[in-house]
């Protein structure tokens, strides 16, 4: 496709590069606590590499691509909404 | 193969949320004492023929399951004890939500959880706070939570 960006695309700065992954069964979050079933989207940030790595290994995780389910939506004209970006997988 | 590692409820803890979906949990761990181990079956049936000795089996789908909690028993408001929240489902027409959720071996990272279904899970049973004069026991109260199923999920 004519838009699509290179993979090694650098963000911008100020940009916030987060991997999401899909969770392949169900989980708990500790952060909120709210179980989500398989095939949801999430943001791991709170995990260190080394557990989101296990998990993955594990199979309760893959990489995906989309907006991660419990990330609150952030409020329109906010510092968040505008420099956020999200580069999932493609390493 | 190497010889697992034994795991007690030491650590366990147990939550639950009086809402339909994923709502907010609630720590009841400071309350609630046990958790009965609540078996799932599925429906079986069999049928006999003359020319044989032995049954046709079948087996159908999943039976609901039931919860039992038991906890140490407390005064105080709604939002205080378990019980109360418990109660207070109990009483709602129709029954009140109250899904219910343990972790054998603690509330943290890479431990499993196991918890009754966040849709359709109702208190069908209230045991009250009772006493009696030779007994030195803590006053405890029971409930059993009616539910279509139990997922099983991890701590990440």
């Amino acid at each position: 496709m004519a838009d699509e960006k290179p993979k090694d695309e650098k963000p911008n700065e100020g940009e916030q590069i987060v991997e999401v992954y899909r969770c392949l069964d169900w989980v708990v979050l500790t952060t909120d606590g709210n179980m989500y079933p398989p095939g949801t989207i999430l943001d791991l940030s709170h995990l260190p590499d080394k557990s989101i790595q296990r998990f993955l290994k594990k199979g309760l995780y893959e990489l995906a691509e989309g907006e991660p389910a419990n990330v609150p939506q952030p409020l329109i004209g906010s510092e968040k909404a505008t420099g956020r970006k999200r580069r999932p997988c493609c390493k | 193969m190497a010889l697992p590692d034994g795991m007690t409820s030491c650590a366990m803890c147990v939550q639950y949320n009086t809402a339909t979906g994923t709502a907010t949990w609630i720590d009841a761990s400071d309350a609630l004492s046990v958790v009965e181990p609540p078996s799932q079956a599925r429906m079986t049936g069999e049928a006999y023929v003359f020319g044989e000795d032995v049954a046709v089996t079948g087996v159908g789908k999943r039976e609901p399951v039931e919860v039992t909690v038991r906890g140490v028993f407390a005064e105080g408001s709604t939002t205080a004890h378990p019980f109360y929240q418990i109660y207070a489902q109990f009483t709602t027409a129709c029954g009140g939500p109250f899904a219910v959720r343990w972790a054998p071996a603690s509330c943290t990272t890479d431990h499993e959880v196991f918890s009754t279904n966040t849709v359709d899970s109702e208190v069908v049973s209230v045991t009250f706070p009772a006493g009696e004069a030779g007994s030195a026991d803590p006053i405890m109260f029971e409930a059993v939570i009616r539910s279509r199923d139990i997922t099983r999920a991890v701590w990440s």
